[in-house]
């Protein structure tokens, strides 16, 4: 990304499209269409795979897109079963899930002006799934009468209100008099995570109820057990984060200079930050209700965005999203695939591929190239 | 142009800048000097709006700057601090282009590419528009946001006349002939009508440009006036504390090159 061996390709894209030397929109967009293509075939995979033997190709017979003549009636019904009412709220789940990590890694990086900032490493997600667990575990008796009025939404709200209280309290301990600390940030990140993880833990292993037992779910994350219901609770905490953030991203670009430099170029500076942590809040804190704890796609996902657009928000947030359900998608379909019919956790599969990329990440900053 | 009444700001019991008046008109060249911690970069802050003065007020062109939204400010004056930072490498061209996005202006394509590829020209780094900013050399990141200054500048100039230009130590990092080419920049913006504001250190470039010398010392001003007014032997010895002839001759045998006598020839 740094360094001479970017530079001719940045040239070469922005010459070929017509534009002068150093304009790298062209390769936004395109980069954009390749993300949009990318999501379609990966969700096109996902739907084909699974421990039963649906293929792809009985998809329009179950939309009743074409005729169903020489179908067996058991044979429509149980396609239809696995494909619209197991696999296609997968793929929309891992969609929604996916690209609300992705998109919450690439605001909260901008926002601290650090690639290392993540949602699940800092502790916005650990903050959520502990509100979520507090809530379905003390739902039924202390906190009664806070969570009854709130029915099925009780859950994703709990976690909205735990992921912003994590991102809030980060964001002031770590940006104090103007300039954001990223030692005092990350090690604080890494405190807060930690001790979400752990009463986390505490909460679960105290509960007697039984949906709680799975603390897999709340640590390793799932997109199993997808239904329209979850989708209906998480989109429009999803849906918050993306009317917000087309309006932050130009903001996002001048805040990588710093927050007296964004003020000079006429940015809302306390407006943005707030706007930004709002939809990163509702977008993880949507996921961590829905599908738990999974780590690794909000770092990994904008950072190969970046090294192919640039840092300028107006592409990394939309390839962001995209790359992220994308790359969830996948994941998702390897976690179900390695060990059928059983499911690996799909925390196992992002870790695995995340964990060595952001070492590669720290140790490449550490060269002094970051 | 731009106007501070009575500024003040005081940080653990100690005055920065004590009760400062100070008035920048339109056309003109202003140099801020002094000693290190004297206050220039904080009186700068207070008049850019960056910093709230805990006493007095600032205006811009009889608007007061505390009543302003970000983005009409942003259209009346531009700042270029003393170093600015960069998250994540964009490349020169899209540095400058940061310059004219001012959140609810209206600019097209080709309006903006225009405006960028002249200020890259200004500051000569026309043919390092693609590089990206970790490739870049200290004095080469400098002149990028310095492109990015300008642009913004010129954006805002349209249709309103030209605004305030605040630069804080521009030369710093700059060899010889660059430093001229930056000071020549904000000079052609005062000569067009623009107020420019300067900090410097460097009393021989300053005399070459400036139209006024504002020396600040201990958070006040100490002297405000002509450059051949205010560069004294006295002022020298009780503001930088150094025994000084001004407009002496060094004895024969010890070189000296004054950038008052300069001219930038072409590179190469």
């Amino acid at each position: 990304m740094s360094g001479a061996a970017a530079l001719p390709a940045a040239g070469r894209a922005g010459r070929m499209a017509g534009l002068p030397a150093g304009d790298r929109s062209a390769r936004g967009r395109l980069a954009i269409a390749a993300a949009v293509v990318a999501l379609v075939l990966a969700a096109a995979l996902s739907l084909a795979v699974g421990a039963t033997g649906v293929s792809l190709g009985a998809l329009p017979r179950a939309l009743g897109l074409v005729g169903t003549d020489g179908v067996d009636a058991a044979t429509l019904a149980r396609e239809r079963l696995i494909l619209l009412d197991i696999r296609l709220p997968r793929v929309a789940l891992a969609i929604l899930v996916g690209g609300g990590l992705a998109v919450s890694g690439a605001v909260m990086q901008g926002l601290f002006r650090n690639p290392l900032a993540d949602p699940g490493i800092i502790g916005v997600s650990s903050g959520a799934a502990l509100a979520a667990v507090t809530v379905i575990a003390l739902g039924g008796g202390v906190l009664a009468p806070f969570v009854a009025p709130l029915g099925r939404a009780a859950v994703p709200v709990a976690a909205f209100v735990g992921g912003l209280a994590a991102t809030a309290f980060l964001y002031r301990l770590g940006t104090r008099t103007g300039t954001t600390s990223i030692a005092t940030l990350l090690l604080a990140g890494i405190a807060v995570d930690a001790a979400a993880r752990a009463l986390t833990g505490l909460v679960i292993f105290s509960a007697d109820d039984q949906a709680l037992r799975d603390l897999t779910f709340w640590t390793l994350g799932s997109l199993g057990g997808a239904s329209w219901a979850k989708i209906a609770a998480a989109a429009p905490f999803v849906l918050i984060a993306a009317v917000v953030l087309p309006f932050v991203a130009r903001a996002l670009n001048a805040l990588l200079l710093g927050e007296a430099e964004a003020h000079h170029l006429g940015v809302p500076v306390e407006t943005a930050k707030r706007l930004s942590m709002l939809a990163v809040a509702a977008a993880v804190s949507a996921a961590v209700a829905v599908a738990g704890v999974i780590g690794f796609v909000g770092i990994v996902v904008p950072h190969l965005v970046r090294l192919v657009t640039g840092p300028d928000h107006r592409f990394v947030l939309p390839a962001s999203a995209l790359l992220g359900a994308t790359l969830t998608l996948v994941a998702d379909a390897v976690a179900r695939v390695v060990v059928a019919p059983a499911e690996l956790p799909i925390g196992i599969v992002t870790a695995a591929i995340g964990a060595p990329f952001f070492l590669w990440l720290l140790l490449r900053r550490r060269a002094g190239t970051g | 142009m731009l106007r501070g009444e009575n500024l003040m700001v005081a940080r653990g019991g100690r005055r920065l800048v004590d009760d400062v008046t100070v008035a920048f008109p339109a056309g003109e060249f202003a140099v801020l000097v002094g000693p290190n911690g004297a206050g220039k970069s904080t009186l700068l802050k207070l008049l850019s709006g960056e910093m709230r003065p805990d006493g007095g007020r600032v205006l811009i062109g009889g608007e007061a700057l505390a009543a302003m939204k970000p983005a009409a400010l942003a259209l009346r004056r531009a700042v270029l601090p003393q170093a600015s930072a960069l998250a994540f490498p964009f490349t020169v061209r899209e540095i400058a282009a940061l310059g004219v996005t001012i959140p609810g202006l209206a600019l097209s394509r080709a309006e903006a590419a225009a405006i960028v590829d002249r200020a890259l020209a200004a500051v000569d780094l026309t043919d390092r528009a693609d590089r990206l900013h970790d490739a870049l050399s200290g004095g080469e990141r400098q002149r990028a946001h310095l492109a990015r200054v300008l642009a913004q500048l010129w954006v805002g100039a349209i249709g309103r006349g030209p605004g305030v230009l605040m630069l804080d130590e521009p030369t710093a990092a700059q060899d010889l002939s660059h430093q001229l080419a930056v000071l020549d920049a904000a000079r052609d913006h005062a000569r067009a009508g623009g107020a420019a504001i300067v900090v410097l250190h460097d009393l021989n470039l300053a005399a070459r440009y400036a139209d006024r010398f504002v020396v600040v010392h201990e958070g006040r001003v100490a002297a405000d006036g002509a450059p051949a007014a205010v560069v004294t032997r006295r002022l020298l010895a009780e503001v930088f504390s150094v025994a000084l002839p001004p407009n002496e001759v060094p004895p024969a045998g010890v070189p000296f090159a004054l950038p008052q006598l300069a001219d930038r020839l072409p590179a190469g």
